[in-house]
């Protein structure tokens, strides 16, 4: 594995990668390093990662370029392959099987004996929080959220250097996301590379240190992100090679957050109470409290636990004009 | 857990990949998905209508009926169909990503799976087939022997099965593929006197059930060997080499 300048060794390193379905634009020509540690992928629908999480597990082969994960190739290195778990986005799941001895199947694909996998699916799905009651049942009759669990706990059968996931969040409720962030954190701590891609961003500006942006199959150059990240009060790390590395944003939580909850009034004392707020204000509905933070990194820094521990029931959150959003907007048209 | 398999060094696979246990990996999730009660319940109830129809059958005819129809015609139709399905199920967008990224060579995972496919579905027809055997025996006919027949059911299975392996890795339309073969190859070409007819299954099972001191089995059981290598060999080298782009295909 080649280190970048920071001396960290690189899990992924891509040099001028591209691949293209005939004619049609998959990836054009990226180049990047991933650092160990959780990176987000953030992008567009087609921006192309997807096809970058394809080539990253050896379903496909570069067009052109090279790609190296964990110091070898995915689609031909068993021992590459035999490291890295993958959780597509797509919700098919084997017909007819039950958690537990999916999850066995799979272990034992991946070299573990009948005994290991299945006290390591055991061990998996409650890692995961997935109700005792659910196992019973076979996959396909989970709700999506317990199925997102499921898909989660096949990526942690043999303990991979690098786990890829494709949309993980979808389906799951704002507990369920931040149970599965805080699983995401542990395997991170343990040493686990995480690449995750979402569009719920503010998990993501949560979650991750570094992104890699990708639209219409490219990464937009040093410059343009630059240009909105000024735009955007965004610093973006590119002291790498111009445009190749992943984007690290120093200063990137919003000044001002709407949370849609079922008591704004007992949300905006609480958050008080906690010296997080500088100013609120409440909607004429009063089912929405607009926060204005005095230090926007201390509230998001463990956003969920916050509005866990207010105890109010929280809808949905959204922070207008998310830093992460502005930076992956498409440039004005000339 | 203290295994062999589990490494803890900085680099290099947690857990080692090994042939076996990717082996009994895949049959085990094979056998969670198709021995179970709702996946029986098509068998049992083709089965009953078989036995059936085992009954009213003229006495004199039965043998024979059991023979063409049910070894010549039922089971080659069901093997590849099996076999069709067991790779189409996995080349599904969603399934496909569980398989594919772990790792297996994708020759060995095709390979795998047929093994396991065929002794599931040997499993089932055979006990179909005791049961027909059974019945006619009950009906106070001999059917001999019985080992040759079980043994024309073991390398119709095999050979029909790779077949279906080959073309359901081809396109999901193996069915039409199928057809086309059926009247090409078994319709046309295996009733031809000329050496191509060899091509066809159903003759060198025919050759295999009516085996007397004038016909000899070995060249035919020889030949479906042949067949089912060739055809698993083509099965698992599409296999190694495709791209599997998803659903959206050439979408990102």
């Amino acid at each position: 594995m080649g280190q970048d300048q920071t001396g960290m060794s690189a899990v992924v390193e891509a040099t001028n990668l591209s691949r293209f379905y005939g004619v049609v634009l998959g990836l054009n020509n990226v180049s990047f390093a991933i650092r160990p540690g959780i990176t987000g992928i953030v992008g567009p629908n087609g921006a192309g990662k997807t096809t970058l999480f394809r080539l990253l597990t050896g379903q496909i082969k570069p067009s052109s370029g090279e790609l190296k994960v964990l110091g070898g190739s995915p689609w031909n290195d068993l021992n590459v392959r035999a490291q890295i778990a993958y959780c597509p986005e797509d919700e098919a799941v084997p017909q007819g099987v039950r958690p537990p001895d999916w999850l066995t199947g799979l272990g034992m694909i991946s070299g573990l004996s009948a005994k290991q996998a299945k006290a390591k699916a055991a061990a998996s799905l409650e890692r995961v929080n997935l109700p005792a009651v659910h196992w019973r049942k076979p996959v396909t009759a989970l709700s999506k959220g317990m199925k997102q669990r499921v898909k989660l706990a096949q990526c942690l059968m043999h303990d991979p250097r690098l786990i890829i996931l494709d949309e993980p969040m979808n389906g799951l409720d704002p507990m369920g996301r931040a149970e599965f962030s805080a699983v995401l954190r542990e395997l991170a701590a343990d040493g686990a590379s995480v690449l995750i891609s979402s569009h719920i961003l503010q998990d993501l500006e949560a979650l991750c240190r570094e992104f890699i942006l990708l639209r219409w199959g490219r990464m937009p150059t040093a410059g343009n992100v630059a240009a909105n990240a000024a735009k955007s009060e965004l610093a973006f790390d590119t002291s790498g090679k111009a445009g190749t590395v992943p984007i690290k944003v120093a200063v990137r939580w919003p000044k001002e957050t709407t949370i849609r909850c079922e008591d704004p009034r007992k949300l905006a004392g609480f958050l008080m109470g906690r010296g997080l707020l500088r100013g609120c204000d409440i909607d004429e509905d009063g089912t929405t409290l607009v926060a204005r933070w005095d230090d926007p990194a201390a509230f998001y820094d463990s956003f969920h636990g916050h509005l866990l521990a207010s105890g109010v029931a929280i809808y949905e959150v959204n922070a207008p004009g998310s830093h992460l959003e502005s930076a992956i907007e498409p440039p004005p048209l000339p | 857990m203290n295994d062999s398999t589990l490494n803890s060094t900085a680099t290099g696979p947690r857990v080692a990949p090994r042939m076996g246990a990717a082996f009994q990996g895949v049959v085990r999730l094979m056998w969670a998905q198709q021995m179970t009660w709702r996946a029986m319940l098509p068998l049992a109830v083709g089965v009953g209508v078989l036995l059936l129809m085992t009954y009213l059958i003229d006495r004199d005819e039965v043998v024979s009926w059991a023979e063409t129809f049910v070894l010549m015609t039922v089971l080659p139709i069901l093997a590849f169909e099996a076999g069709a399905r067991a790779v189409r199920e996995d080349l599904k967008p969603g399934a496909v990503d569980y398989l594919i990224t772990r790792p297996i060579p994708r020759w060995a995972y095709v390979v795998f799976k047929y093994v396991g496919q065929l002794a599931v579905t040997l499993i089932k027809a055979t006990v179909g087939l005791i049961l027909i055997v059974a019945m006619i025996r009950g009906l106070g006919v001999e059917i001999n022997p019985i080992g040759l027949w079980f043994g024309g059911l073991v390398s119709g299975v095999a050979a029909f099965m790779a077949l279906g392996f080959l073309m359901g890795a081809v396109t999901s339309r193996y069915l039409i593929l199928g057809l086309f073969y059926a009247g090409l190859i078994e319709g046309a070409v295996g009733n031809i006197p000329i050496q191509l007819n060899k091509l066809s299954i159903l003759r060198h099972l025919r050759e295999l059930l009516a085996a007397t001191g004038e016909v000899s089995a070995w060249p035919s059981l020889g030949f479906m060997g042949l067949i089912v290598a060739v055809l698993l060999a083509g099965a698992a080298g599409w296999f190694s080499t495709k791209e599997f782009i998803g659903e959206k295909g050439g979408e990102s």
